[in-house]
């Protein structure tokens, strides 16, 4: 299913090129977000991702946190023991 | 079910198990549209340690205990003179999921927020019932996140506030 909504990821976000993806932690988000990521790579779009971890994650992040940190734009921890970790993070409480 | 334990002094006669238990009116029920009015009357939340239930709990006793709420629901009820010590105590279930919920718990509790029981049988401890009497409870006043996201994500795109 993962191939599914991934190959349904790319026909949306090419149809829709959103300047802006919101996402707040749950797998379903990644292939959405690696597309629009891959598509501003490829010149095709210029989407940002703003990705809100989980307020539960108070030392480590979850595995979607830890996929996508690398590839969005803003990285929104609440809790300050991440922000050592993940120095990219940013706090809001 | 949820169990209320309520005072003798209060009126709690709608629920359907109302009975006495060793002088305390006790009245239990198996589902409600929502919880609040019941945590809002309450002086003692016992909760599971959901997410959810303790944002709502935190966020009751900040502004029962007159704590500033940034951003939240619940109005503070102002008179801090009266310090009404509204508590929360949750419980936390280590069989769900690698015990995520004592992440969340175990922080707040470090930051004298809440009381954490890690099994339901040590609220049968006469111990534990002695420190949560003692247990002051830190308001958790929090940010207001909403202001400060919309915040980040206008100064991302370089709109001015």
């Amino acid at each position: 299913t993962t191939i599914r909504s991934f190959i349904r990821s790319i026909y949306v976000a090419t149809r829709v090129r959103p300047d802006l993806v919101l996402c707040n932690g749950p797998g379903t988000c990644v292939p959405i977000v690696m597309i629009v990521f891959l598509l501003r790579i490829l010149g095709m779009a210029d989407g940002n991702v703003v990705f809100v971890e989980s307020f539960c994650r108070v030392h480590n992040l979850s595995l979607t946190g830890k996929l996508l940190y690398p590839i969005v734009d803003k990285f929104v921890v609440h809790w300050p023991e991440l922000l050592q970790q993940y120095p990219r993070s940013q706090l809001v409480s | 079910g949820v169990e209320q334990i309520s005072d003798d002094q209060q009126h709690d006669s709608s629920d359907d198990n109302a009975r006495l238990v060793e002088g305390v009116s006790c009245s239990s029920y198996r589902f409600k549209p929502t919880l609040r009015q019941d945590m809002e009357a309450a002086d003692l939340i016992i909760s599971h340690a959901g997410a959810g239930s303790i944002m709502e709990g935190l966020e009751l006793c900040c502004a029962a205990n007159g704590g500033r709420i940034k951003g939240g629901d619940a109005t503070a009820s102002g008179d801090v003179s009266q310090k009404r010590r509204k508590k929360l105590v949750v419980v936390t279930n280590a069989a769900l999921m690698n015990a995520h919920q004592s992440e969340l718990a175990d922080a707040l509790e470090a930051r004298g927020h809440l009381f954490v029981v890690n099994d339901p049988s040590e609220l049968l401890k006469e111990e534990t019932l002695r420190q949560i009497e003692k247990f002051d409870q830190i308001p958790f006043e929090g940010g207001d996140g909403g202001a400060d996201f919309a915040a980040l994500v206008d100064n991302h795109f370089g709109f001015e506030p």
